[in-house]
């Protein structure tokens, strides 16, 4: 596996929050372009890692949920999985499509989580497009898969 | 009228979509969390079940170590990892959940 970033993220708190303000940073910059205002949506009070960091982006009505995991939990050497989820948001009925990415934080796992969240809110790619752009990036070993 | 204190417990994955929910006048304590959790399992296939085994106990663990109870909106989801998203979610959409609500109202209530 790549070297791990933040290893100690739950064990250390200022680790922790280093990470946590990395994924500011990377959200900010990708956003930048676009100037998109983004606020996060979920409790993330919890330093667990789940979530990590949430974004709701008002211009595209869109979501993104980062899961950042345990690197003990790791199963793979790349060891990141996405998919497309709705959101509740607490302040409306309806729910807003979500794109969930969960990682063990990683050089490589974080550029195609960059990808993947331009993908889903800077280009607007609809969900089938995203679907696509998921099942290419993110592969999975069918032989650990069992499904 | 909604109720203040809701949200769902679910299993998803590629082919399941199935989860139980909660919508009441009080917090949902620990122990009804745990009675959803079991209800959510019994309504899944072996082989559903099998996929998620380690997550349904994440699920359980997490529920039992909550402290002071989790605030809405929430959203904690347990990934099989070796698949591409079989998995348990907790959402917790308004109120609160898997606080010791009981206990401490009674403790409220003796010192009161």
């Amino acid at each position: 596996m790549g070297q791990v970033l933040y290893a100690t993220f739950l064990e250390n708190r200022r680790v922790y929050r280093l990470a946590k303000a990395r994924w500011q940073r990377l959200f900010e910059q990708l956003l930048s372009a676009k100037q998109y205002t983004f606020r996060p949506f979920l409790n993330e009070k919890r330093m667990d890692g789940n979530p990590m960091f949430t974004a709701y982006v008002p211009a595209v009505d869109r979501a993104l949920r980062i899961i950042q995991v345990d690197p003990s939990e790791a199963v793979a050497e790349l060891d990141i999985k996405a998919w497309l989820d709705q959101a509740v948001m607490p302040e409306r009925e309806d729910r807003v499509e979500e794109l969930v990415i969960d990682l063990v934080l990683t050089n490589e796992a974080e550029r195609l989580s960059k990808q993947l969240i331009d993908g889903w809110l800077i280009q607007g790619l609809s969900m089938v497009e995203m679907e696509k752009m998921i099942d290419e990036l993110v592969v999975i070993d069918e032989e650990v898969s069992g499904v | 009228m909604t109720k203040p204190h809701r949200g769902r417990i679910q299993a998803q994955g590629e082919n399941l979509e199935e989860s139980v929910t909660w919508a009441q006048d009080e917090p949902l304590s620990k122990k009804d969390g745990l009675k959803l959790l079991e209800l959510l399992k019994s309504k899944l296939s072996k082989k559903e079940l099998k996929n998620r085994e380690k997550q349904f106990k994440q699920a359980q663990r997490f529920i039992e170590n909550v402290q002071g109870g989790e605030n809405a909106p929430s959203d904690i989801t347990f990934l099989n990892r070796k698949t591409k998203h079989e998995r348990v979610d907790i959402e917790i959409w308004s109120g609160t959940a898997f606080g010791i609500f009981l206990l401490l109202f009674i403790i409220w209530y003796l010192i009161g």
